[in-house]
């Protein structure tokens, strides 16, 4: 059996914003780096419902938005999200970084061979 | 028997656990991971959600600069506790092939505290019914 590859130095970076805004999120992620996402949507209410136009109770969809993302990279996929999102007005959504222990994945045969990983 | 402390609760009752994730295409193995757990390992503090998964987003072009369609996705995510993490990382990493192209990706992050949970007793099995 060959060796667990454990990649440190990782964040996961999680957006949750309204779900017109979520490709423009992605776009942001890519441009600077990011590999992948993962989203899935949600429902339900923020801390406060009357927030549309007409003072209504306001139920909408959200998309959360996982990035994981290495720590050299997590700053500028956290401010370019950020920006993308338009995270400064009221109301648009919110975005955390939580730390990563460890993570794995998939590892291309070649870099084993690199890193001198057992590959049996 | 209940794993609740019969007093009200304090933060201090519920220890430091690690929150595993894993990202699993969509074909079943993320049921297959959860009845294994509950099976071999006793892990009931865990589900799947379904996601929309996009990856590689660097790499993949498109007309006109637009994302890759997404693929559907499971996200898994097991609670337990830090003596059973690398052993239940490790057991779900080899159970569900992450170590293999397109079968996704997994990490682990500390949990500062989380309630325990138990199902109640009666449940019949899926498999037996019994």
């Amino acid at each position: 059996m060959s060796e667990i590859i454990f990649l440190t130095d990782v964040a996961v970076i999680t957006c949750i914003v309204d779900k017109e805004r979520t490709d423009a999120v992605l776009l942001a992620a890519r441009d600077v780096g990011a590999r992948g996402a993962i989203v899935h949507t949600t429902q339900g209410w923020g801390t406060r419902e009357r927030l549309g136009v007409w003072g209504v109770a306001v139920e909408t969809e959200k998309d959360v938005i996982n990035f994981m993302v290495s720590s050299d990279q997590q700053d500028l996929i956290f401010e370019a999200i950020y920006q993308a999102a338009d995270l400064n007005a009221p109301g648009r959504g919110f975005m955390f970084i939580t730390p990563v222990d460890r993570a794995a994945t998939y590892v291309p045969e070649a870099v084993r061979q690199q890193l001198h990983v057992n590959t049996e | 028997m209940s794993t609740m402390p019969d007093s009200a609760p304090r933060r201090s009752d519920f220890p430091t656990c690690k929150a595993i994730y894993c990202i699993l295409p969509d074909d079943g193995t993320d049921k297959r991971v959860l009845v294994e757990l509950r099976k071999k390992k006793g892990i009931v503090r865990a589900g799947s959600l379904t996601c929309r998964g996009i990856g590689a987003l660097a790499e993949v072009k498109t007309k006109g600069g637009k994302l890759p369609e997404p693929d559907l996705a499971k996200q898994l995510c097991v609670i337990c506790s830090e003596a059973q993490a690398d052993q239940i990382f490790d057991f779900i990493f080899w159970f569900a092939n992450i170590d293999k192209p397109v079968r996704g990706s997994m990490w682990q992050q500390p949990v500062m505290g989380c309630t325990p949970y138990e199902l109640p007793a009666d449940i019949p099995d899926e498999e037996t019914g019994a």
